[in-house]
């Protein structure tokens, strides 16, 4: 406990919305770092020391014991040990659970330290297979895939942010940094205030911060990221066009679907199915694309699959799952309109 | 007698001749009133990435098949379509889906409009249309292309100038389980198939020159697994096709006539009594002194009901919400599937009874015993012994 409140202020990732540039961590040193991971004969850390001096490991710092997934000075939480963490309660990369489910890939979050082959896997980089999946680095999602040690892989990302979220495209090893306009909040209150719309609502455009995730053809895309692990789910594994043999990412949708053809993401649709675009400036008409985090959150949700909504009712995750013709407009049925 | 040999006659030529009328019908659709556009959960059918668990995402299909799948579907249309179970209608989540092929023989009086592929599978080439996709069924081996399809050479023909016979379930539908569609008849709206309209039973690929249009019908809502005369589907009837081609008049039979067009167009049916082909699009005649005014009649002297066993068409479907028991002479017309299921059936040439002597034939001028007031006997009311 008392390692973990060392370290509640500081590595925001934060980047504010409307194309504010990434903002640095601020705070006084100590609350990151430990010079010598050495305090009054103590260690400051047992499972220390760790790369750039920090004081605990990534999980380490941005675990809670409370209920507030972003701290009062905007630190950021992606797991609570004491389970409060919902769908309502949680950032816009949702959580872990507070006990490792102990499955691989059949949870309902990403499995730290499982050594399973990512489902999709069609690269060469991933070492966790033998380390186990961890946040950043040659076993993880942030930072470079090119650097072994986790805090080396997201290096000057705390204090120097250059990218979203410190997220990095491995791009066959020269990585490419992830595009994308971050909410100050991490959709702290899009998440708290937002549920999801019971039948067919009047969309108007979001009231609460929110993300901006780049979608297209470059290699910055939150997709491409994905990608890293789950290269068969974008791109050629998908198919070329319709008739699709897995759902395209990166793909704008048509313009004949109803949400493509108008200049709106409400709040449900940020939060259940948010809409990639190629420029994070403008939300534009016609140029609404599908991603991986239109239908998923990175690090875990109540759902199986880490999707952001009910889906399969016979799992039993959710009351409601994505059924054709049930006139809801979110989730799978936030963008396929005709299918409501 | 010489009459009875000549209209026996024409109704052997017309059933023999007719051995590959149409397809494929009653696709993915539930169990609700709104038929053609498929509601219920997405994962009862589809899968995203084809992934679950860090292996393949288990088939809906009971035969074995390897994803992905086109559509993102868990199967293809025979997979999801099929069963190693007599039932011919099963069940997915909350998703209901007619099968089409049974591995075993389907349920006993449960089988479905559009038949079962179990009996070309089983019995062999001449019991269905032969569908490739399908395990077990082959190239058939007497056809090597389309009964009464035209030489494209003639300059009479319409699809035979591009096909020349069945490939797999494409071939007649085009499968749109989304598209937008109407009720109670399916497929009024003829527009652009670019945008997905939903035509009866999704047969839409072989409308005329693919550009627009496609079959228009009402639809039962378990395929009619159970059926009565007021409990069944309603097809569209139309025009006695003019020579040299389609009238695109969104008719059940004029769909056939891409691959058959020589059973359907006058240019090769004649244009009345005696004909030379069976006719199809055809009003039952009203006249008093025919026997076709008497329709399924159960005690010779009066009218009877619709017969799901020998359906009539109705040239109009406008004002119908729903089947009707009642059958026009005069107005409801002789159509393909009047004789013929588009899948396949116990019977040779997909006939809805028994007909050729090698299947049990019961169609006996004259009879008295089982074969009377039904199969051909329900519109020919005179020609059975009763």
């Amino acid at each position: 406990m008392k390692k973990l409140l060392v370290c509640l202020l500081s590595m925001a990732f934060v980047s504010a919305m409307g194309g504010m540039a990434l903002a640095a961590v601020s705070g006084p040193c100590v609350n990151c770092h430990t010079m010598h991971n050495s305090q009054a004969g103590a260690d400051v850390n047992a499972a220390g020391p760790f790369g750039a001096l920090v004081n605990n490991t990534c999980l380490g710092c941005h675990t809670t014991s409370g209920s507030d997934p972003l701290s009062g000075s905007g630190f950021p939480y992606v797991k609570s040990t004491s389970g409060a963490f919902t769908d309502q309660i949680c950032l816009a990369g949702g959580y872990f659970p507070a006990v490792d489910d102990g499955t691989d890939n059949l949870g309902k979050a990403h499995s730290l330290e499982s050594t399973a082959t990512p489902p999709g896997y069609n690269s060469t980089w991933y070492q966790g297979t033998a380390n186990g999946l961890s946040c950043a680095g040659v076993n993880g999602c942030h930072g470079s895939q090119t650097v072994a040690d986790e805090m080396g892989a997201v290096k000057g990302g705390h204090h120097s942010p250059t990218v979203y979220r410190i997220l990095w495209n491995y791009n066959g090893g020269a990585p490419v940094g992830i595009t994308g306009l971050g909410a100050s909040d991490y959709e702290e209150a899009l998440n708290l205030n937002t549920t999801a719309p019971t039948g067919s609502y009047t969309r108007t455009d979001a009231t609460y911060a929110h993300n901006v995730y780049i979608a297209g053809g470059t290699d910055d895309t939150i997709s491409k990221l994905c990608a890293n692990c789950h290269g068969d789910f974008h791109g050629a594994g998908t198919g070329s066009g319709s008739p699709w043999q897995r759902h395209p990412t990166d793909v704008a949708l048509p313009t004949s679907w109803d949400p493509a053809d108008d200049a709106i993401s409400s709040n449900a649709d940020c939060k259940y199915n948010p809409f990639g675009f190629v420029s994070g400036a403008t939300n534009t008409a016609g140029a609404k694309y599908a991603t991986c985090l239109s239908c998923h959150r990175a690090h875990g949700t109540a759902s199986y699959d880490i999707l952001r909504f009910g889906y399969n009712t016979a799992l039993g995750d959710a009351s409601t799952g994505q059924s054709a013709g049930s006139g809801n407009m979110y989730g799978c049925l936030g963008c396929h309109s005709k299918q409501r | 007698m010489a009459w009875k040999h000549k209209l026996m006659a024409l109704i052997r030529s017309a059933a023999l001749s007719s051995i590959f009328l149409f397809s494929t019908f009653h696709f993915l659709v539930f169990s609700t009133p709104a038929l053609a556009k498929v509601t219920g959960e997405c994962v009862n059918c589809h899968t995203m990435h084809n992934s679950q668990g860090g292996a393949a995402m288990p088939g809906v299909g009971n035969i074995s098949e390897t994803g992905p799948f086109d559509a993102l579907t868990r199967g293809t249309c025979v997979g999801c379509h099929s069963n190693t179970v007599s039932a011919t209608i099963k069940t997915l989540g909350s998703s209901n889906i007619p099968v089409v092929f049974n591995t075993v023989p389907p349920e006993a009086g449960a089988e479905l409009a559009g038949g079962n592929f179990y009996w070309v599978v089983t019995n062999g080439e001449e019991y269905g249309h032969n569908v490739l996709t399908i395990p077990g069924i082959v190239q058939d081996t007497k056809l090597s292309e389309a009964p009464g399809i035209p030489n494209p050479a003639s300059g009479n023909s319409t699809c035979s100038g591009c096909h020349s016979k069945v490939a797999d379930c494409t071939s007649c539908h085009n499968p749109y389980h989304h598209g937008e569609d109407e009720q109670p008849v399916v497929g009024v709206t003829q527009v652009s198939n670019t945008t997905k309209a939903v035509y009866y039973r999704f047969l839409a690929n072989g409308s005329s020159q693919h550009t627009a249009g496609g079959v228009m019908g009402i639809e039962d809502s378990d395929w009619e697994r159970t059926k009565s005369s007021t409990d069944h589907n309603e097809y569209k009837g139309g025009v006695l096709t003019s020579s040299g081609g389609h009238d695109a008049d969104s008719s059940i039979s004029d769909y056939c006539a891409g691959c058959h067009q020589k059973f359907h167009d006058t240019l090769f049916v004649g244009t009345s009594s005696p004909w030379l082909r069976h006719p199809n699009n055809y009003a039952l005649p009203s006249d008093p002194d025919k026997e076709y005014r008497l329709y399924n009649t159960q005690d010779g002297s009066a009218i009877g009901p619709y017969n799901p066993q020998a359906p009539v068409a109705r040239p109009v479907l406008t004002g119908y919400t729903g089947p009707s028991d009642t059958v026009t002479p005069g107005t409801d017309q002789v159509f393909c599937l009047s004789c013929h299921r588009p899948h396949g059936t116990p019977y040779k040439d997909i006939l809805r009874w028994a007909y050729d002597p090698d299947d049990g034939g019961l169609i006996i001028a004259g009879t008295t015993g089982t074969g009377a007031r039904t199969g051909c006997f329900i519109c020919h009311t005179s020609k059975d012994g009763v």
